[in-house]
């Protein structure tokens, strides 16, 4: 998987949120950065994208219609073809134990809205400048 | 008393004034005695005044007898049988009838020990009758009818004298009047047996003692239906049921005596060498075994019956223990009164329920506190229910209670159904809360999250250059925006504590770095209008405390006096070691607050007057106290109009936990 990913010329990201204005945001400020952003409205659509496109890094909302982020995470990380892409969960839970619960499912990192575009791209870029 | 002189006088009078004595005398007693009687009917009107009246004919007849007795001894013949004595045979039957009616009328006519007893003492006495009476009649030299005269005043003796002891032992006899009776019976029984013996032994010797007894029999007799308490012979009683037979030594002497009776008669015709009735002394024993052989099958019936009934009010009570409703209840109870009967014919009949039957009869009432809701009823002409009375009884008395019982517990129930309905109501309603907080937090970050994130990127210029006015207002937008987001924070904060839900997380932690790092971000906010925010915390100062909630509590207490200090002036945190405690200390030289809305300062939303220009969401204090209070510390307030506060936590450095936590 990450033989495949290096070959391409920019890394490519999933975004993942019911919201068209939050996920329109992410893709601007990621791509500005230089990065390809694939988007999905739900879960099972970013489980497919995940399948299909293999993605470099998947920023994930918790709280999406069909299959919410933790759920996601965790079939994300049974499956041997996305078991070790980094995840980054988005959430606007607040709870000490929502985080706890990210970390738990196997996500790599995670970020409470509202978030700083700013503070996204170097997460990502600390994870991916990480491999 | 009158009865009592003119025994004496009789018993006085010299034996050849022979007409005024046997003649007037005792002829005038004895009337007087039977008028006595018929006196005492009239006047207290017993329930069934046939017994006295038969006792009172008995009498008369014998009184007849004896006049025509005393004539004979007056013209000096004695001719035998005569007359006289078809007058003194009737007067027993009369009497045993009128016993018989005092039997029936007490209710006693199921009481089998009495007549077993009675029966058994009347065999022995029949056989010493015909040993020492009957017999030696028959054998002598009368004519046979003289020879059957003679024995048919044994044989009645016997009779009424089996009757009398039934009705001892069986019947209600505590009255006076009772007493008397039984004791003029006995007394006559006493006379005429002497009376016997003396003519078959050919003297004399005894007549006065005899004629006094006999007389004396009679006047005690008119004395008892003279008594106010006569009426007791035929009143009603309640029987004893099948309660277990008490010792009673007597009966047992008497009883024993009279299975002697055999033996001994045959051991004394042995030693005196006469001849031996063998078969009057088998055919007595005969029934005498027949008899004991029925007393002790009575005994183990009843003891049997017992237990059974004792077994079936016992799995009653478990029954009602374990029965719910008032009408399970009483199915229970009607079942148990049916056991306990052994058969139909019983029920349970509620007050007022309409469904009872004519021709019951109400053996035990059910009373539940001092009202009866419902009655035991019985067929009136019900064969079982004499024995069974006082256990239908007991059903009905633990009915009661049983009734009552579930009155409190229908009470209790219906207090606990309603506690957890509204528990569930509440547990429903926090539900609901915790549903909402999480709806509000999602549904009031996720705009939040587009604005400041969108505001962010058109700030850094991404969408082009902006000038300097469109910055400026973009950044009130932006701060607002990031107030809007520290009101969620709190009330969200606010919500969990109110819902129970907020937990803090303890582990050491340095407060010294914690309260640098809370005043470099205060300095960032307060750099806008000129503040200086000094912050004194020098040494590491380990605290078992949750980080996230410290940084938190001195995040607002901070902002708070950022907020309320104008231009220039001066915002200092100090934290220091004080013995076991840390305090932290957040001055101002703000606007200070008013005395009298001190003591309001925690309160949700409150705002001090003085705060009018602040922005601040009137919550900021309250998480403060929160969290201090959650680490088992104290928030206290000192300030002054136009000079400052001071806010000062005192907080404990090791708390619960704490040892474990530091190996």
């Amino acid at each position: 998987v990450s033989d495949q990913a290096i070959e391409r010329e920019r890394p490519v990201i999933l975004a993942a949120d019911d919201d068209e204005d939050i996920l329109a945001l992410i893709a601007f400020r990621l791509e500005r950065s230089g990065y390809t952003v694939i988007l999905a409205r739900d879960g099972e659509e970013a489980l497919a994208l995940a399948r299909d496109e293999r993605p470099d890094l998947a920023v994930l909302d918790v709280m999406m219609p069909k299959l919410d982020g933790f759920e996601l995470t965790r079939r994300l990380r049974t499956d041997e073809a996305t078991s070790r892409m980094p995840i980054i969960l988005l959430t606007a839970r607040a709870q000490d134990a929502d985080v706890q619960r990210g970390f738990d499912v196997g996500a790599d990192d995670y970020l409470r809205k509202p978030f700083s575009p700013q503070e996204l791209r170097a997460r990502v870029q600390a994870i991916l400048g990480r491999r | 008393v009158v009865g009592l002189l003119l025994c004496a006088v009789y018993a006085a009078v010299p034996t050849h004034f022979v007409v005024f004595r046997e003649l007037v005398l005792y002829t005038v007693t004895e009337v007087g005695a039977v008028l006595a009687i018929v006196a005492g009917v009239a006047l207290y009107r017993p329930v069934a005044p046939k017994a006295w009246l038969l006792i009172a004919a008995g009498l008369a007849s014998i009184s007849i007898g004896d006049l025509l007795f005393g004539v004979y001894e007056v013209i000096d013949r004695n001719p035998f049988p005569s007359p006289a004595d078809a007058f003194y045979l009737a007067g027993y039957p009369c009497l045993a009838a009128g016993l018989v009616v005092a039997i029936r009328c007490q209710g006693r006519t199921e009481d089998r020990r009495a007549l077993i007893d009675s029966a058994i003492i009347a065999v022995s006495a029949g056989l010493l009758a015909w040993a020492y009476i009957i017999q030696p009649a028959v054998s002598s030299d009368l004519t046979p009818f003289a020879a059957a005269v003679t024995s048919a005043y044994p044989i009645a003796d016997i009779g009424v004298l089996a009757i009398t002891l039934r009705f001892v032992m069986g019947s209600h006899w505590d009255a006076p009047a009772l007493r008397l009776l039984v004791l003029g019976l006995f007394l006559t029984f006493v006379g005429d047996f002497v009376y016997q013996g003396d003519v078959l032994g050919g003297a004399g010797s005894n007549t006065v003692f005899v004629n006094t007894t006999l007389l004396l029999g009679v006047v005690v007799m008119g004395l008892a239906g003279l008594h106010r308490s006569m009426t007791a012979l035929t009143a009603p009683t309640e029987g004893p049921g099948e309660r277990a037979e008490r010792p009673d030594a007597l009966r047992f002497v008497l009883l024993a005596g009279a299975c002697m009776v055999p033996p001994v008669v045959l051991a004394v015709q042995a030693i005196r060498g006469e001849k031996l009735f063998v078969p009057a002394v088998v055919t007595a024993t005969v029934v005498l075994v027949a008899l004991v052989g029925a007393r002790f099958a009575d005994i183990t019936g009843r003891a049997y019956r017992s237990a059974d009934r004792e077994a079936v009010l016992s799995r009653y009570a478990s029954a009602l223990l374990a029965a719910e409703g008032e009408e399970e209840l009483f199915a229970v109870a009607r079942q148990a009164a049916i056991a306990v009967v052994g058969g139909r014919g019983v029920d349970i009949v509620r007050i007022g329920s309409g469904t009872g039957r004519a021709g019951d009869v109400v053996v035990a009432p059910v009373e539940v506190r001092g009202e009866v809701v419902a009655e035991l009823v019985a067929d009136a002409d019900h064969a079982g229910l004499s024995r069974s009375r006082h256990s239908l009884a007991t059903v009905a008395t633990e009915l009661a209670l049983a009734l009552e019982r579930e009155g409190l517990l229908a009470t209790e129930r219906a207090a606990a159904a309603a506690l957890a309905e509204r528990n569930e109501r509440l547990r429903e309603l926090d539900r609901m809360k915790d549903q909402f907080v999480s709806t509000v937090s999602h549904e009031l970050r996720t705009p939040l999250t587009s604005m400041i994130g969108y505001l962010e990127i058109v700030l850094e210029g991404e969408a082009g250059e902006l000038n300097p006015e469109q910055k400026r207002f973009l950044e009130v937008v932006n701060r607002n925006s990031d107030r809007l987001n520290q009101l969620i924070d709190d009330i969200l904060f606010v919500a969990r504590v109110d819902a129970g839900k907020f937990s803090i997380e303890k582990e050491w932690t340095d407060l010294s770095k914690l309260a640098r790092e809370a005043g470099e971000s205060a300095r960032g906010a307060a750099g806008r209008t000129g503040l200086d925010v000094r912050v004194s915390a020098h040494d590491e100062l380990r605290v078992w405390a949750d980080p996230v909630r410290l940084g938190q509590l001195l995040d607002n207490l901070l902002s708070n006096a950022v907020k309320f200090t104008p231009e220039g002036g001066v915002v200092s945190l100090d934290v220091a070691a004080r013995g076991d405690n840390v305090r932290v200390e957040v001055s101002d030289t703000g606007v200070g607050i008013p005395e009298d809305e001190m003591t309001r300062l925690f309160e949700r939303f409150f705002r001090a007057s003085t705060g009018t220009a602040a922005r601040g969401t009137g919550l900021g204090l309250q998480i403060v106290k929160t969290i201090a209070e959650a680490h088992g510390g104290t928030v206290s307030v000192a300030s002054r109009v136009g000079q400052g506060t001071t806010f000062t936590i005192d907080l404990p450095m090791r708390s619960d936990g704490a040892e474990a936590a530091a190996r």
